[in-house]
């Protein structure tokens, strides 16, 4: 994967927490690599067993800790390994966006999306597509803040 | 529903009702009792088992120590063998039935004796009034009938100021002091299948509602306007990150909101759990990062994951509230994230026992992404 130039005076560069079920997204960013997709390195992708175990505790803490995006991304509807993990995490993610809305925290830094384990190219789009957003949106101002 | 009629003597409805439990035991409508009784000036939760012991029950004193709907999870998560009478308010049966949902209670073998509520005060106000003289537990059905809470300046907590239930749900027998003339007469409604045995009890039928009634609609009404009010005024007060922050300045992380929750179902809280117990270069490389930290940190994410926890669920019993030491708004801060999320699906807590949980459940086409 080759990293983008950084401007001299340094464009703002988001960085997203990447939550990718083992199952498919996760191994759909493999693909994407081993197929030499370009997307820009602003991800790190953490891998769990299914969406649906993870807890919201987990899409709070970056963005109070100053990430400027979360994306979770799991199994088409109907191909979760478990069933319904992918649905319940759904709900989940509706619910966290509701409480951070009161805050006045963006919805949009908080994405979910099904990948499934062939779509390499549909990582690639989604990274982009994330990192234009986070820098329209700019970063995030949490990141400076001591008392989370 | 059928209706009968308690007579009070002396002006004294606690007693009456006290008597009528006692009855209750005697004629093994129930084999044991989970009641509060007074003791040293303040009503403390007790369970009971022999009739004699039962003489200073006074479940319609306003004061709630804590949500019992925590000590009856405790009492029954492992199965009754007996039949337990529990007499609770409207916020501990709501608890109640989102626990027996999140398979920390059972209903089997409780027989649910609902009372009346208009509030409950500050447990330290509360006692004051109590030993000034200015408030008399025993009469208090007599002089709050009327929908009238206010002692000497001093009213019941926000959150039942705001609270929009006066009956208790679900329950099988239910004890009316709201909009009576509970100088001389309370109301016991019984669920048909319990009617047989109650008759053992000897309680002359009938109750007029009709005044009863009228008065709890209006009541609810204007509680249910002054809910409104208030969670919007709270909403604005906490529109922003910086705002939490300013009202949560003063949180020490005791954790004692989560402690009087009585939703907080977890034996361990994954904020008392090794999660959280970090090694000092973790600390020192945020401190790092963000040149200073807060310690002990994570007090906004308690919060926030606390309400994602617990939210859709929330009964608005304001326990958390009463019990922090730093008088943080938390049960306002909750009311006004558990709207949020209760609104989003269209779910009401501790409205329908079969109603499944929003997170335990799903519909295929609902929300995004869909594909
Ligand atoms: S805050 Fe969450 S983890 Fe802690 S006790 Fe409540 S529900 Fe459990
Ligand atoms: S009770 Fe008050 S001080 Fe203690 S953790 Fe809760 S909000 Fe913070
Ligand atoms: S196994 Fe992939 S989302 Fe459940």
């Amino acid at each position: 994967m080759s990293v983008p130039e950084q401007k001299m005076d340094s464009e703002f560069e988001p960085k997203i927490v990447g939550i990718f079920c083992n199952w498919c997204s996760y191994t759909g960013a493999d693909l994407a690599g081993t197929s030499r997709i370009q997307y820009p390195p602003n991800i790190r992708i953490v891998r769990v067993m299914c969406t649906g175990s993870v807890d919201p505790m987990y899409l709070v803490r970056p963005l109070l800790e100053g990430a400027d995006g979360v994306l979770v991304s799991g199994c088409h509807p109907g191909d979760c390994h478990y069933g319904t993990g992918n649905y319940k995490a759904r709900r989940k993610i509706a619910m966290v966006k509701e409480v951070l809305k009161q805050f006045g925290i963006e919805e949009d830094r908080l994405w979910f999306r099904f990948i499934s384990a062939s779509e390499g190219n549909k990582i690639g789009e989604t990274v982009s597509d994330m990192v234009k957003k986070l820098k329209e949106l700019g970063p995030n101002p949490l990141a400076k803040k001591w008392q989370t | 529903m059928k209706n009968y009629t308690l007579k009070v003597e002396n002006n004294n409805p606690a007693k009456s009702t006290a008597v009528f439990l006692k009855g209750l035991l005697e004629n093994k409508v129930i084999d044991a009792l989970f009641v509060q009784q007074t003791a040293n000036g303040v009503e403390v939760h007790t369970l009971v088992k022999d009739p004699e012991a039962v003489g200073d029950a006074n479940p319609l004193a306003p004061i709630s120590l804590q949500n019992a709907a925590r000590i009856v999870a405790d009492l029954t998560s492992r199965g009754l063998k007996e039949k337990v009478g529990v007499v609770l308010r409207s916020c501990e049966v709501r608890a109640l039935v989102e626990l027996v949902k999140l398979q920390q209670a059972k209903l089997d073998n409780l027989i649910i004796i609902g009372v009346d509520c208009l509030g409950t005060y500050d447990p330290a106000q509360y006692r004051e009034l109590v030993k000034a003289g200015k408030l008399k537990p025993q009469e208090w059905a007599v002089s709050a009938a009327g929908g009238q809470t206010e002692v000497d300046g001093v009213n019941v907590r926000r959150s039942c100021l705001i609270c929009d239930h006066i009956t208790a749900e679900h329950a099988q027998i239910h004890i009316g002091w709201v909009g009576m003339n509970a100088s001389s007469e309370l109301l016991v409604e019984v669920d048909d299948e319990l009617a047989g045995e109650i008759e053992k009890v000897g309680l002359p039928a009938g109750g007029d509602k009709t005044k009863r009634n009228e008065l709890i609609n209006n009541l609810l009404q204007s509680r249910a306007a002054e809910k409104e009010k208030t969670i919007a005024q709270y909403s604005e007060r906490f529109n922003s990150m910086d705002k939490l922050m300013e009202e949560l300045a003063a949180c020490l992380k005791c954790s004692n909101c989560r402690q009087a929750c009585p939703i907080c179902f977890c034996r361990e809280c994954v904020f008392l759990s090794p999660t959280f117990q970090h090694e000092a270069d973790k600390y020192l490389k945020w401190a790092e990062r963000k040149g200073r930290i807060e310690m002990p940190t994570d007090t906004v994410l308690f919060h926030l994951t606390r309400a994602n926890h617990m939210g859709e669920s929330c009964v608005g019993c304001g326990q958390c509230e009463s019990a922090c030491p730093s008088n943080i708004p938390v049960g306002m801060l909750f009311q006004v994230m558990s709207k949020r999320i209760q609104d989003l699906f269209e779910y009401v807590p501790g409205r329908d026992i079969e109603e499944p949980l929003p997170l335990t459940t799903y519909k295929e086409d609902e929300l995004e992404p869909r594909h």
